[in-house]
């Protein structure tokens, strides 16, 4: 995979994240939580902006962040399945959510590392706000588990009723 | 405005001098200036209007996330679409703020959450109109925002302490809101012609809701007296309006857009803009519940607080079950 | 079902001066709300630290104890550096 596929695909996956969070917004359990989940949505839309950016950039043909976000048709994204993943109920949501950020958290750590000095700074700023994502995905996780015998449920694959 | 047409429960307001006691001196503390606070003690009606005109402008700022956040998916650019989320979020702050406001006076956001799904609560009228393209999240951010900004600095001096303070928050947060939405007229005023129409039509649909935000002539507005007495009310409707028009219509001249209202003239000697007749029938049947969105707006809602209660429940079971375990040293 | 208990936020901004209090939200759990209080209060970098406690858990004074509780620090004026008189000439006090 070229530099350029493997950086694009980062994005893809932020983006694509971000996008079906964002449409969360407003329709949240509560408040506090509706706000939360604006906040990661934020960090996601503004990671793909720095990995499509570079993408672009690394490609050298002159796309920004906009049209690899917007001018692509659907079989050229790279992205991960799961981020494509409908937003279904909390439990849905927040399951995608908990093993997209712990796979980003620890991808992103390792990436910090990256030899391409541009990819390490990308990783390392994005890092930070997956840590964040992680607690909070993994709190909800653990609440929804704990909670009552149908948030248990939810939890672990029960169906919706 | 977010708060439209409170009701005081107060037939007629009497002078200072026809008060006693506890009445005359709770007005003679607000006739100083004084703030009021959650323990001092206030009169009923007092409590009652506030709690009303709080959570009416709380309900506003939830139910107005609808509108603009049916655009972040579709917005044009990256950079539009974090923008508008966050200005959508911070609507959901403003929202979080004001219910903890009126949560002072002894009300629970729930119950108050509960009065607007049950249509017993208003909210305002601007947000039951329908969100068709693009430069409409331009037009809100321009007019319904810039509205509110004229309505709530006054706010931040009113004589309720707690609802002061969150207006301070608010009017804060709320700058970048108005700029945003100009500056997506700005871009699409200066360019493509079907992007200048899109841009006009927005305007034309967007003009008369924003003129009637204030809500009713101050000759219609029998609440406002007392309000106003009680300063949590600092300006008239109508005042508040002018002041929003003459800002907003040398805004339009600069970006070459007409104002949808051919009886609009500046009046040398008011130094102020004349405008045409309002439909004010249009805005008691979107009050009523007969605009175009109200039914799909409070739907939204109720979808999303039901479907949401089985996660607060989880969540408060979850916390009752670590708190006990944290009291008997016990695990699980 | 029950409300979630409603806890006051306290933030202590970069400037390194004490926890102030800066509003309030609604929260499961203590973590909750210090995540809740993250999102909804340090949206535009107001924070470097943040308290939260259950409004429930907090002691105030009562308004009807403001003249005992206040009035007397009132008469002490020797306490502000402006009560005192200086004679011309002193210079970096
Ligand atoms: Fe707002
Ligand atoms: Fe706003």
């Amino acid at each position: 995979m070229s530099l350029f596929d493997y950086v694009l695909r980062l994005g893809d996956n932020a983006l694509i994240l971000g996008q079906q969070l964002a449409a969360l917004t407003g329709h949240g359990p509560v408040i506090e939580e509706d706000i939360a989940t604006a906040n990661i949505a934020l960090d996601l839309v503004g990671e793909a902006r720095l990995w499509l950016s570079l993408a672009g950039e690394i490609e050298g043909a002159g796309r920004d962040e906009d049209d690899l976000a917007f001018l692509r048709d659907e079989i050229d994204f790279r992205n991960l399945l799961l981020v494509e993943r409908p937003n279904g109920d909390f439990a849905d949501t927040m399951a995608r959510q908990f093993l997209f950020d712990a796979w980003h958290e620890a991808l992103l750590e390792a990436l910090s590392a990256s030899t391409d000095a541009r990819v390490a700074a990308v990783a390392a700023k994005s890092w930070k706000e997956a840590r964040y994502h992680l607690s909070h995905s993994g709190g909800w996780v653990i609440r929804l588990g704990d909670g009552t015998d149908y948030s248990h449920g939810r939890m672990s694959g029960r169906p919706a009723s | 405005m977010y708060a439209q047409m409170v009701d005081t429960g107060v037939q007629r307001l009497r002078s200072t001098e026809e008060l006693d006691g506890d009445e005359r001196h709770f007005q003679e503390r607000i006739d100083a200036g004084v703030r009021i606070e959650p323990e001092d003690w206030m009169p009923d009606s007092y409590r009652k209007t506030l709690v009303r005109q709080i959570s009416q402008h709380a309900h506003s700022e939830i139910v107005g996330m609808l509108p603009e956040g049916n655009w972040i998916t579709r917005a044009p650019s990256l950079l539009r679409k974090a923008t508008l989320l966050a200005k959508v979020q911070d609507e959901g702050g403003h929202g979080l703020y004001l219910y903890a406001a009126a949560e002072t006076l002894g009300v629970s956001r729930d119950d108050l959450i509960d009065a607007l799904h049950e249509g017993k609560a208003k909210y305002s009228s601007i947000f039951n109109y329908p969100t068709l393209t693009w430069a409409d999240i331009g037009a809100i951010g321009w007019l319904v925002d810039g509205a509110a900004i004229i309505n709530q600095i006054p706010l931040c001096r009113c004589s309720y302490g707690p609802y002061g303070r969150a207006m301070v928050r608010v009017c804060k947060e709320e700058s970048f809101h108005q700029r945003q939405g100009y500056d997506i007229m700005t871009v699409l005023a200066q360019g493509s012609a079907a992007q200048r129409r899109m841009a006009q039509d927005a305007l034309n649909r967007w003009w008369w809701p924003a003129v009637m935000m204030f809500g009713p002539p101050d000759t219609e507005s029998v609440h406002s007296a007392q309000s106003a007495a009680w300063r949590i009310k600092l300006h008239s409707n109508d005042e508040l309006r002018q002041r929003f028009i003459d800002q907003t219509v040398p805004q339009a001249d600069l970006l070459d857009l007409k104002i949808p209202d051919p009886d609009l003239r500046w009046n040398e000697a008011r130094q102020s803009y004349d405008i045409g007749a309002i439909d004010w029938n249009e805005f008691h049947a979107v009050v009523r519940g007969d605009g175009p969105c109200n039914k799909e707006r409070l739907a939204a809602r109720r979808d999303a607080w039901d479907r949401g209660a089985w996660v607060r429940d989880a969540a408060a079971a979850h916390a009752e079950k670590t708190t006990i375990e944290r009291k008997t040293g016990e695990t699980r | 079902m029950k409300d979630w208990p409603l806890w006051e936020v306290f933030i202590r901004s970069s400037h390194g001066l004490a926890h102030k209090h800066v509003g309030s939200l609604r929260a499961a759990d203590a973590e909750m709300a210090i995540g809740n209080a993250r999102d909804v209060y340090t949206r535009r970098n107001e924070g470097v630290s943040i308290w939260v406690v259950r409004s429930a858990d907090i002691a105030a004074s009562s308004p009807g104890d403001k003249e005992p509780l206040f009035d007397p620090a009132r008469s002490k004026v020797y306490r502000h550096p402006t009560f005192f008189q200086l004679i011309d000439g002193v210079k970096h006090m």
